[in-house]
């Protein structure tokens, strides 16, 4: 007969609360929202930071 | 602009783990987070024990797996990977005070005598559960995860190895030790 492995009955069973995801989502929204960001200026649009950083002609 | 997707609650995770990737979207990723934040948290507690500290882990565990989730190859399953970022969070965040500790433990690694299966599955598996429970509460953080590895999620050798980024002499020489350990703290409780 195979033996029962004890380890595999020690796992919790715990209810995680609901807020943790709102604030979880809050954070990866922030950070979604800089990811779109660098995108927008640096990856699709060099031209824009480059024309930013350029010297005001005299 | 979050782009428009079609919420597929049965996509298998390595095929939503590529569509988040490829997307960015955030509900996806909520979907994601459905799946497996109830393990995520449970293991946290079975580390940390402090149900406030597990949330805060389950937490920070999921906000930086958004941003290293386009790292998963899907070389293995995601439920390993996903656990081997988790034991690797709670170990950081059990130790962020006793690095000095950690750092003595690891030469004594390179100088223990390691006898493979000095401590077999057969005693592990003859242990009483309650008395099995409190042995591993009394054990090393580190010894205690790779236990739980190996012994409650099925990790082989090279997925302990991948998480740990230890070589394999090491993992079986820590897992050794690890069990050796535990029979000790066992024989020890009352």
């Amino acid at each position: 007969m195979e033996m029962e492995n004890p380890f595999k009955q020690l796992l919790y069973n715990e209810a995680l609360p609901e807020i943790i995801k709102g604030k979880v989502m809050d954070d990866v929204n922030l950070i979604k929202l800089g990811i779109d960001l660098a995108d927008l200026f640096v990856i699709k649009n060099p031209r824009t930071i480059k024309e930013s950083l350029k010297k005001p002609k005299k | 602009m979050q782009k428009e997707v079609d919420i597929d609650n049965d996509l298998e995770d390595n095929d939503l783990v590529s569509r988040i990737v490829e997307t960015n979207n955030t509900e996806l990723f909520g979907v994601l987070y459905d799946r497996h934040a109830p393990k995520v948290y449970n293991k946290c507690l079975s580390l940390l024990k402090d149900p406030i500290e597990a949330q805060d882990l389950t937490h920070d565990i999921f906000v930086h797996l958004f941003v290293k989730l386009r790292t998963f190859k899907g070389n293995s399953k995601f439920t390993t990977w996903l656990y081997s970022l988790t034991y690797n969070f709670c170990i950081n965040y059990i130790q962020r005070d006793t690095e000095k500790i950690h750092k003595k433990e690891e030469i004594r690694d390179d100088v223990m005598e390691f006898s493979e299966n000095a401590v077999s599955d057969a005693q592990l598996y003859q242990l009483r559960l309650d008395k099995l429970q409190r042995a591993m509460e009394g054990i090393n953080p580190n010894d205690k995860v790779i236990l739980i590895m190996k012994y409650q999620d099925d990790f082989s050798i090279k997925e302990i190895m991948e998480a740990l980024e230890m070589n394999e002499s090491a993992v079986k020489m820590r897992l050794s030790r690890a069990k050796t350990k535990l029979l000790e703290a066992y024989k020890n409780l009352n």
